[in-house]
């Protein structure tokens, strides 16, 4: 086992008594963490190996379930009264939530019956727009040669041709998806 | 000499409240001070120390903040309160007279 999980073992044994409120654990934990750290630090300090530094850091820290239940005394009042108010926010938070959601509903079907009955621009009359730009641009592009089978005058030769390109085309495709998929994968890392 | 728990714990409150009425400690500090300043007589513990600063928190005698010192750890410090130094005045003062009551009966050189 080595030196983190011994102590963390330990901190887990100290704390399980707070776990009802996550919070105070966590800082509970951290500020015992801290304290061995600093007594293992010390030892080092003194010329005491590593492993014999934890071992007596964890020594001098007691039975950790005599801690716990110290730990425990202490804290259980402010726990309850920590539970308490997270109850008290959760209850209220729920009401307050649906009352939010029911304001902002009204307000927002106010706000679309505004829109709907009062428009700010004024309506458009006919041929008001200039369209010529845009029929130019669909004249050009409709004397492009199309990409593709012939639509009309193709005998049925030329057809059955361009369907053939098209398909093996599409093989083509496949085959290709296909052996890069299956292509081995090499880590650059 | 060792002493029993119960006597430690009836003072260890206005111990810890005397030493952060000086400066704000953390807890590792608390216990190095005071094994130090008792020249080893008294031989806290984690179990000893933590449980009481935390009633002295939530009694609000005493407040604390996560603070980075200056070996740039992270550490709990602790630092009186106005209450605290209020609570702190009514246990010196009570020490003192039970102390003094104390070593009258205890010390005194009628025979038994």
């Amino acid at each position: 086992m080595d030196k983190a999980e011994r102590i963390a073992r330990v901190l887990d044994k100290a704390t399980s008594s707070l776990k009802a409120d996550p919070e105070l654990c966590l800082d509970v934990r951290a500020e015992l963490q801290s304290h061995i750290d600093d007594t293992i630090d010390r030892y080092l300090a003194e010329g005491t190996s590593e492993a014999d530094s934890l071992g007596r850091a964890l020594a001098v820290f007691g039975p950790a379930e005599e801690v716990g239940k110290r730990l425990l005394e202490a804290n259980r009042r402010r726990m309850k009264l920590r539970a308490l108010a997270r109850m008290a926010v959760r209850r209220a938070l729920v009401p307050a939530s649906i009352l939010v959601a029911a304001i902002l509903c009204v307000q927002l079907w106010h706000r679309g019956e505004d829109i709907l009955s009062v428009s700010k621009y004024p309506p458009a009359e006919p041929g008001a727009l200039p369209c010529e730009p845009l029929k130019a641009a669909a004249r050009g592009a409709a004397a492009l040669p199309r990409w593709g089978p012939p639509s009309s005058g193709g005998s049925q030769r030329s057809i059955s041709i361009w369907s053939s390109r098209r398909s093996s085309c599409s093989c083509r495709l496949m085959y290709s998806r296909i052996t890069s998929s299956s292509r081995p994968k090499v880590e650059t890392k | 000499m060792k002493f029993s728990s119960d006597l430690i714990r009836g003072v260890a409150e206005p111990i810890v409240l005397r030493l952060v009425a000086e400066r704000p400690m953390y807890g590792y500090e608390i216990i190095k001070d005071v094994n130090q300043r008792t020249n080893q007589a008294f031989e806290w513990k984690e179990g000893t120390l933590y449980p009481c600063l935390h009633r002295l928190e939530a009694a609000k005698l005493v407040d604390s903040e996560w603070r980075e010192a200056t070996s740039g750890k992270q550490r709990k410090y602790y630092r009186i309160t106005r209450k605290g130094r209020a609570f702190l005045r009514d246990k010196v003062s009570e020490w003192t007279s039970f102390s003094a009551a104390v070593s009258a009966l205890l010390l005194c050189s009628h025979e038994a």
